[in-house]
């Protein structure tokens, strides 16, 4: 995936100056930036959810100018697992395939793999509401990775769980993301999970995106927190 | 005491409730009946026996109310579910609900007297077309309304959602926003039918008397002092609403939710 110089404004307000970078295939870049900092409206403008003023988005090599949500292949996933409240856990698994025209009997066989890869096996049958909170995450991301999409937004993904659970999750994320060769965009607020997650990592601060070559730099940028972070159990051992 | 206070009342409320449903099919096989006696000196099935076996008048008005309230309350129903989801996510939002209130605050009578004369410049008075028409103008807009409150952030999300994961805006609709709305879509359908149902002035006057409709029919008998008629008319306009509301009571009753 590559964006050139995508600008975004709300009337006077500028939300996104200028964002160029490149991401590699099966990578994921974890974007790292307080709430406001303009990363949801970065995420929904490659989704095509929202229009930048100016700019373009490369995806597989692809201009997306002017392509519409449905024929972009960009999976936008948020902080809630939003799953299709009438359909079981299987049905929200299989949507994706459904409407690619996918033979039932594959779409069959690739839900059953995909649960059990979620470790769901025997959950399939269930309702949205007879799931916990982080079996709903894992529908919602077997439900986007099934269909191999060309890049995986999400949108602070693990915020809602409780903190066991999205230590869960973030492995499940990132063991999913590997065996599936998935080109993630990852924004979080939080330092330890954008560095866990992330093969590459920026940061974003009022509309600008800083990207960094590796994880020595991110932690060494004072915008970050990283210093603080590193200073403070260093401070913490040595007492 | 006060649970026995409560209790009463409830009870008194059902009998009051349920008097129309004995009532009005009791006095529908009233015969001769003269003042000052309590009770008919004869009792009948003639009335019955003419609506089941002939189809005469009141028959043909039942059918005819039923044609018209089906179709009026599924073009409400659909229509409004469509045109809501526009008002709701534009920047007239406030501007549209206003506009779809005006209608539904003006007397029926008025508002068909206002609208009589394009009817019958556009051929539609006294047709069924133009008393479905006129129907729609209350009804639809109460439907808007009423659909108003279901397209919130989270519809809009689930519709975004499935966008993304590369369905077409028509198979979203179809797979997605269909069946959520099914229960929005029931009660909505249920209030429009018996707006239809029990519509009296824009019918009357836009209807010119040639559409004569159950509603009608039951006032038509009141007047003419035919009580056995009237209350044979009313005992079948009682009827659907009552069933639609026996069949989508877990809908009507309960508190709709995604």
């Amino acid at each position: 995936m590559e964006l050139k110089h995508i600008s975004k404004s709300f009337g006077a307000q500028q939300v996104l100056t200028d964002i160029s970078l490149v991401l590699e295939e099966g990578h994921t870049l974890a974007v790292l930036g307080k709430s406001g900092c303009g990363k949801t409206t970065l995420l929904r403008i490659i989704a095509g959810l929202e229009l930048a003023d100016n700019g373009e988005i490369w995806l597989n090599g692809k201009n997306m100018s002017g392509v519409a949500v449905h024929k972009r292949n960009a999976v936008y996933l948020n902080q809630e697992p939003l799953l299709f409240p009438h359909m079981t856990a299987s049905a929200n698994i299989a949507y994706g395939l459904e409407v690619r025209g996918v033979p039932a009997s594959d779409i069959r066989r690739q839900t059953e793999q995909m649960l059990a890869e979620l470790g769901l096996e025997d959950q399939g049958h269930k309702r949205p509401h007879q799931l916990s909170g982080g079996q709903r995450q894992r529908v919602s991301f077997g439900r986007a990775m099934i269909i191999h999409p060309s890049v995986l937004l999400l949108d602070e993904p693990f915020g809602n769980l409780d903190p066991d659970t999205r230590k869960q999750m973030q492995e499940l994320f990132m063991r999913l993301s590997t065996a599936h060769r998935i080109t993630s965009l990852l924004v979080t607020h939080d330092l330890k999970e954008a560095i866990l997650t992330g093969q590459q990592t920026a940061f974003m601060e009022s509309g600008v995106l800083t990207m960094y070559p590796d994880t020595g730099a991110f932690l060494s940028d004072p915008r970050t927190g990283g210093q603080d972070e590193m200073a403070f159990w260093k401070k913490y051992n040595q007492s | 005491m006060h649970r026995r206070k409560t209790y009463a009342s409830l009870v008194v409320s059902i009998i009051l409730a349920a008097l129309p449903y004995g009532i009005l099919p009791l006095m529908s096989f009233f015969g001769r009946w003269h003042f000052p006696a309590l009770l008919p000196e004869t009792w009948t099935f003639q009335h019955w026996g003419s609506f089941l076996h002939s189809q005469g008048a009141v028959g043909a008005s039942f059918l005819l109310s039923l044609g018209i309230a089906t179709c009026t309350a599924t073009l409400a129903s659909t229509g409004g579910l469509l045109l809501s989801r526009a008002v709701s996510y534009s920047s007239f939002r406030q501007g549209g609900l206003f506009f779809s209130l005006l209608p539904v605050t003006m007397s029926p009578v008025l508002f068909a007297t206002i609208l009589l004369f394009y009817f019958q410049v556009a051929g539609l008075a006294g047709t069924l077309a133009g008393v479905i028409l006129a129907q729609m103008l209350i009804a639809l807009p109460f439907a808007i309304i009423y659909f108003h409150s279901f397209w919130s952030e989270r519809i809009l999300r689930l519709e975004q959602l499935s966008a993304t994961l590369g369905s077409t805006p028509v198979h979203t609709y179809r797979y997605i926003i269909w069946p959520v709305a099914r229960p929005f879509l029931l009660v909505c359908f249920f209030q429009t039918f018996i707006i239809s149902w029990l519509e009296y002035g824009l019918t009357s006057v836009i209807g010119t008397g040639q559409i004569q409709t159950l509603t009608l029919k039951v006032f038509l008998y009141i007047q003419e002092s035919n009580p056995s008629m009237a209350a044979l008319s009313a005992t079948l306009l009682i009827l659907p609403p009552a069933i639609l509301l026996f069949w989508n009571r877990r809908f009507v009753f309960k508190e709709v939710s995604l």
